[in-house]
């Protein structure tokens, strides 16, 4: 669990996320400190796609052995990629870096982590989706869309990343689910390009920016809400009518 | 497109916002015909304190049972249904727990456990739109028309929040005093308050007994009565 690690990384590839390294900075100790690191329980944001960041862990209770193990080893490979370049250190001179930060283990939470993969490839099928529109090929594109499609169920398991998240993604399922099946538009495709981007680049995005994403994607022609809402809804709504009723005897 | 003005009342606003499919798209087809369309701010009080509300009441239920079956008997449990709606809407609460416990995608089940359950899923799908649709709803209020006018000195447009436990609140969703600064004018208005209240009346049945016609007649009573 410790940050000794004094491997460096080159801030160029996450110049986003340099706020948040700092915000962690104060927070995360290393050395005699980390007993008392180990308890705490972090909730950090970032605005940077691409990047896996503390995110409400309990340390005591989660144990990246189990969670993680098959998955080490891309990790680690994955984190040879960052080229070296500045250093970061601690108040106590141990040297923390963004491999460290972003690429130990115990920092990314799964949920983000297959996120992040199930986001990006699913912008892929969109944006192959849309090439094909804009080729005419209709069927095709609505193909890549049917295999986006097959994702959402995880997607939405992931939703411990952030209540946001949850939402958008909600969104989406339900938006497509209302199509019943007819292809999406050109201008469908690229607002569904728009909201997956957004949500890559700001997994825990604030609930006020979710709803500014799902009002603009529902302006493309989506209906984001379902059937079972509906229902719920006449049914509260009901109890009103049944007051209304009693004043009026 | 009309080159008129449409004064646009709570019942547009709401269908605009909250209502689904056929409703929806008939306010925004009605709104987009006139060239000014102007939104009183009492139909946003009126809105907050009204249809928003059910939807607040629902998600604040949904935290409050923790599923969507039981919030179902719970809501049918409320007011005075007669028996046999109870009973339907009850059945369908029962049914929706055996079907979410029967069904459940197994993969997913085993690499995210209770997360991949049916009845967590329904549930926190079910309460995130809840609160998009409220969030939303709030949101796009001042858009949906070209203007909104007449403010009302005694009263603030809060905007919905959560509180500790979890529950969304949409306080305050009345005037900071005793008397909305509306009944002053209305008063001064006598003979208008008077055809409001025949103009409801001559109403069919069925609008006459909505719930916001009910408490809108009630209110043009009161005044009525405190005028003479």
């Amino acid at each position: 669990m410790l940050i000794t690690d004094n491997e460096t990384a080159n801030y160029s590839e996450v110049k986003g996320s340099i706020h948040l390294l700092k915000s962690v900075d104060s927070e995360i100790q290393t050395g005699s400190n980390a007993k008392q690191t180990s308890k705490s329980n972090y909730r950090i944001g970032i605005n940077t796609a691409r990047m896996p960041f503390v995110f409400g862990h309990d340390f005591k209770s989660w144990s990246i052995e189990d969670d993680l193990s098959d998955n080490k080893d891309t990790l680690k490979s994955e984190a040879k990629d960052i080229p070296t370049g500045e250093k970061l250190t601690n108040k106590d001179n141990s040297v923390k870096t963004i491999r460290n930060l972003y690429f130990q283990d115990e920092f990314i939470t799964p949920e983000l982590r297959t996120g992040i993969q199930l986001l990006e490839t699913s912008q892929k099928y969109i944006t192959k989706s849309l090439e094909s529109i804009r080729h005419g090929k209709r069927k095709e594109s609505d193909e890549f869309i049917m295999q986006f499609k097959a994702f959402l169920p995880e997607l939405f398991c992931c939703r411990t990343i952030s209540e946001s998240f949850g939402a958008v993604v909600n969104a989406i399922q339900n938006a497509l689910s209302n199509m019943k099946g007819c292809p999406l538009s050109e201008k469908q495709i690229v607002a569904l390009h728009e909201i997956i981007t957004g949500l890559l680049r700001e997994p825990a995005m604030s609930f006020e920016k979710a709803v500014d994403y799902v009002s603009e994607f529902e302006d493309a022609d989506f209906e984001v809400e379902s059937a079972g809402l509906e229902g719920l809804l006449k049914l509260t709504e009901m109890i009103d009518e049944v007051e209304t009723e009693l004043i009026n005897d | 497109m009309i080159k008129s003005k449409a004064f646009v009342d709570t019942t547009i606003l709401t269908n605009r916002l909250i209502k689904f499919g056929k409703e929806k798209k008939e306010a925004k087809d009605a709104l987009s015909v006139y060239e000014i369309t102007e939104l009183p701010v009492y139909a946003i009080k009126e809105f907050k304190a009204g249809p928003l509300d059910y939807v607040k009441y629902l998600y604040n239920k949904l935290v409050e049972t923790g599923s969507v079956a039981d919030t179902t008997i719970a809501l049918s449990r409320i007011g005075r249904l007669v028996n046999r709606q109870q009973t339907a809407i009850r059945t369908l609460g029962e049914l929706m727990k055996k079907a979410n416990s029967l069904s459940v995608n197994s993969s997913l089940r085993m690499k995210y456990g209770q997360l991949a359950e049916k009845e967590n899923i329904s549930y926190d799908s079910i309460k995130y739109e809840a609160k998009m649709l409220l969030y939303k709803a709030w949101k796009k209020r001042n858009s949906i028309t070209t203007k909104v006018v007449q403010p009302l000195s005694c009263y603030q447009q809060s905007p919905p929040y959560e509180e500790k436990n979890g529950q969304l609140s949409l306080k305050p969703n009345k005037c900071e005093t005793d008397n909305c600064c509306l009944t002053e004018k209305l008063k001064e208005k006598r003979f208008n308050v008077t055809k409001l209240k025949v103009t409801i009346d001559k109403l069919p049945i069925a609008l006459k007994t909505k719930p916001e016609n009910v408490k809108r007649q009630k209110i043009l009573r009161e005044i009525n009565v405190s005028l003479t």
